[in-house]
């Protein structure tokens, strides 16, 4: 009988991964490099939390920024109104977003596929018209926030610290798989009336996922406002939902691996080749595409193929 | 000692009564079959007894508890579990994954592992554990839904059609394996059309016709009653030469 | 012979629905299907209306092979389906209903016309109406004329009897015995088994994908197995 297809020694591949990763500031060439890094492990956490929603609760989420830029501001807020320091501040305004989550996912897990993205879209929205419109003056408007505080002086630390950030990221979602919930979730993403008549509470599930989905987006978004000591509504627009599912989608959702893969490839291709900076979009476009008809799974090559309801199949 | 009880239970579709003032009991341990003609109401009647549907009228006793209100996943963990027409399963989890999340409803009085070990072992699944359902041929993708289904502990078992889309000799597999749930105290009742081989199988019929009771008895005395003949067979009328 | 079935076998996916069925029906007959529900009857129609590839076998109409052929194509050759569940166009009327089923046609199809609405008169009554307005007896009368109004050769028609009242049954059951004399034979699947009898010439039983009974509807009508068939005992 056929076995399903086994990840190579997948303990020892992460070993030699985590090691590479953090002797990077020894070999890096240059501070713009170890930015770029630094950045990639950042996008890579808020993939991940993406694909925790996507890939294992099946929720398709189009308006994850919410929670990636809502940290961002919450944390800026909280530091220059409250004095609050950057790792306290980014811890509560990862709460505010799971909580958020958590409210949130009650309304938008009681519809289907279609009108869940509808939802999830409109949520950004409602956000960005707070910040640049209504609320101008306290969020800085157009121009956006900064005159917060950074993480640290030091770019070696601000590195250590994104990294510190993927690895809980990454932490969170083994637990999480590899878990009782993890199997509970899978279910509820493979079958959902099936899941029902073996005593799930779906919608239990379900929320509770958005709001450790949003909590984990909101530590990316947080950390990334102090790592960059400005803030902007960039960070809640609809390019920065899509962002996050391309980087997902091209890595291989469903896998822990595979969010990481898309976040650095996307970040390093945006960030290298910053000239096709205004037809990316069309060029992540098509590669979703090509993706998608393709190869489903991801570039990565053990990933398994699964089936995701809410926009057709 | 009577497990479930179903009292006046209805459910209309437009003008239309899928289920009408139907009543019936289920004793504990029996293998009581549910049948009747294409459309008579019975899967509508599972999806009443489960919840899935609002009942339009009537209540469901399940061990002297009114759980007319009860929502599907809440009949789980009290001991009643559904199977579905078509086979299903969870297509990105193996086999044995599948019937270990079954287990989990009831994981603080049992052992997860060790029950879906078990229920592996009763099925014959054991050497699919690792197998995702795809890789399974249909029959025994009918067979984990029932694994699948015993992992919950039940104690009363809705199968919907569990023989449909397999041979014979697949059938009478199935047949035999219910059998031997039976005799580990599981209470059944079964939706079926090929009744041929559910008629050895079952203690009690429940005949339901345009949404009704039309009959209910022993297989000998369903097969003779009249009412039944007409609901499978049609009435006989006069028709122009 | 018009219609031949030889030795059909058809999957559902990994699920037998058809196992090595043989039938055939002959010009100016109808002759119908019975047997219990999930025997595959209706897999039989959609088989030879080319909705559904066999895995083996074949069918022969009028001499001439249907393997591999769209239904479309088999529509042109002079089979007209008319499937389970009536699946008429609710939001269409009657009338364009009706001129939908002539529609691979391209000749004068007023005769037809002529003939449905004379055969099924509260079809005429309501002919400007939304098709999904009408009663379900009603919407059975359409789908078959539906399926006449393309001047088919044989009409294949699926438990048109479904969900009625039994004195509609009869009525429609009298109406189908009629058509043959416009020179249009019908493979009939039913799972009312006594109207079958009664307006049938032959009678197949199907139980489980195999064909067990087969003979005069009058001497299939008489088999205590028939009746084993439907009820297991």
């Amino acid at each position: 009988m056929p076995r399903k297809f086994q990840k190579p020694s997948a303990k020892f591949l992460w070993l030699i991964v985590a090691a590479i990763f953090v002797a990077v500031p020894l070999w890096a060439p240059d501070p713009y490099f170890l930015r770029i890094f630094a950045l990639a492990s950042i996008f890579s956490v808020f993939a991940l939390s993406w694909n925790l929603l996507a890939g294992y609760a099946g929720q398709i989420s189009f308006g994850h920024a919410f929670f990636f830029g809502g940290a961002a501001y919450a944390s800026a807020m909280l530091n220059l109104h409250s004095g609050i320091p950057p790792p306290l501040s980014i811890f509560l305004s990862a709460i505010i977003c799971g909580v958020a989550g958590l409210i949130l996912g009650y309304p938008c897990l009681r519809v289907k596929g279609p009108y869940f993205v509808l939802m999830t879209w409109c949520f950004p929205l409602i956000l960005i018209s707070a910040v640049i419109m209504y609320f101008g003056e306290i969020f800085g408007g157009d121009m956006g926030l900064s005159g917060f505080q950074g993480i640290s002086s030091s770019s070696t630390i601000n590195y250590y610290g994104s990294l510190l950030i993927l690895a809980l990221a990454v932490f969170i979602s083994t637990v999480v798989v590899n878990s009782r919930l993890g199997l509970i979730l899978r279910a509820v993403r493979d079958n959902e009336i099936v899941a029902e008549s073996v005593g799930i509470n779906i919608s239990k599930y379900k929320i509770l996922i958005f709001g450790l989905s949003g909590f984990i987006a909101g530590v990316a978004g947080a950390y990334l406002a102090h790592f960059n000591k400005t803030i902007s509504p960039e960070l809640l627009v609809v390019e920065m939902s899509l962002l996050v599912i391309i980087m997902t989608t091209v890595g291989g959702i469903g896998s822990i691996a595979g969010p990481i893969v898309g976040g650095f490839l996307v970040t390093f291709l945006d960030n290298y080749l910053g000239y096709i900076a205004d037809v990316r979009l069309i060029i992540y476009g098509l590669a979703i595409v090509a993706i998608v008809f393709a190869r489903p799974q991801g570039l990565l090559p053990w990933s398994p193929k699964i089936k995701l309801r809410g926009l057709g199949k | 000692m009577i497990l479930l009880q179903g009292i006046n239970l209805s459910k209309h579709f437009g003008g239309l009564a899928a289920v009408d003032d139907v009543s019936f009991e289920i004793n504990q341990g029996e293998i009581v079959g549910l049948i009747g003609p294409n459309g008579a109401g019975k899967t509508t009647l599972i999806n009443l007894l489960t919840g899935t549907l609002y009942k339009d009228g009537g209540k469901v006793i399940f061990k002297g508890r009114d759980i007319t209100k009860i929502k599907p996943y809440q009949t789980t963990p009290i001991g009643i579990c559904r199977t579905f027409q078509m086979a299903t399963s969870f297509p990105g989890m193996s086999v044995w994954e599948n019937i270990k999340v079954a287990t989990l409803v009831k994981a603080k009085s049992i052992d997860p592992d060790e029950q879906a070990r078990q229920v592996m072992e009763l099925i014959g699944l054991r050497e699919y554990a690792d197998l995702l359902p795809t890789q399974l041929p249909y029959g025994d993708l009918k067979r984990l839904d029932i694994a699948r289904a015993l992992a919950t502990s039940p104690e009363l078992l809705l199968l919907d059609e569990p023989f449909s889309g397999l041979a014979i000799p697949e059938i009478r597999a199935i047949a035999t394996g219910l059998q031997g749930i039976t005799n580990q105290g599981v209470t059944l009742l079964i939706i079926e059309h090929v009744l041929r081989e559910l008629m050895p199988l079952v203690d009690r019929l429940i005949v339901l016709n345009f949404g009704q009771k039309i009959a209910e008895g022993s297989p000998q005395s369903v097969v003779r009653d009249e009412k039944v003949i007409e609901a499978y067979l049609g009435r006989e009328e006069s028709y122009a030469a | 012979m018009l219609l031949e079935v030889k030795d059909l076998t058809v999957h559902y996916g990994k699920a037998r629905a058809l196992d090595s069925v043989g039938l055939s029906v002959d010009s100016g007959q109808i002759v119908s299907v019975i047997g219990p529900n999930g025997a595959g009857k209706s897999t039989l129609l959609r088989t030879i209306s080319g909705l559904v590839p066999p895995t083996s076998g074949g069918v022969q109409f009028k001499g001439k092979k249907l393997d591999g052929l769209s239904p479309a194509e088999i529509v042109k050759h002079g089979i007209a389906h008319c499937p389970e569940g009536r699946k008429v166009f609710p939001r269409m009327t009657v009338m364009e209903n009706l001129r939908l089923g002539a529609y691979t046609r391209k000749d004068d199809i007023s005769s037809e016309l002529d003939y449905v609405l004379s055969l099924f008169p509260i079809l005429k009554e309501r002919q400007g109406q939304g098709a999904g307005t009408l009663s379900g007896g009603e919407q059975g009368m359409l789908s078959i004329s539906r399926g006449l109004m393309l001047k088919p050769s044989l009409l294949l028609v699926d438990e048109p009897t479904l969900g009625l009242a039994p004195m509609l049954s009869v009525e429609l059951g009298n109406k189908l015995k009629r058509i043959p004399e416009e020179g249009v034979s019908i493979l009939l699947v039913e799972q009312n088994a006594r109207l079958a009898f009664a307006i049938s010439q032959r009678c197949y039983v199907l139980e489980h994908g195999r064909v067990i009974i087969q003979g005069p509807s009058q001497q299939v009508e008489q088999d205590p197995h028939v009746r084993e068939s439907y009820l297991g005992l």
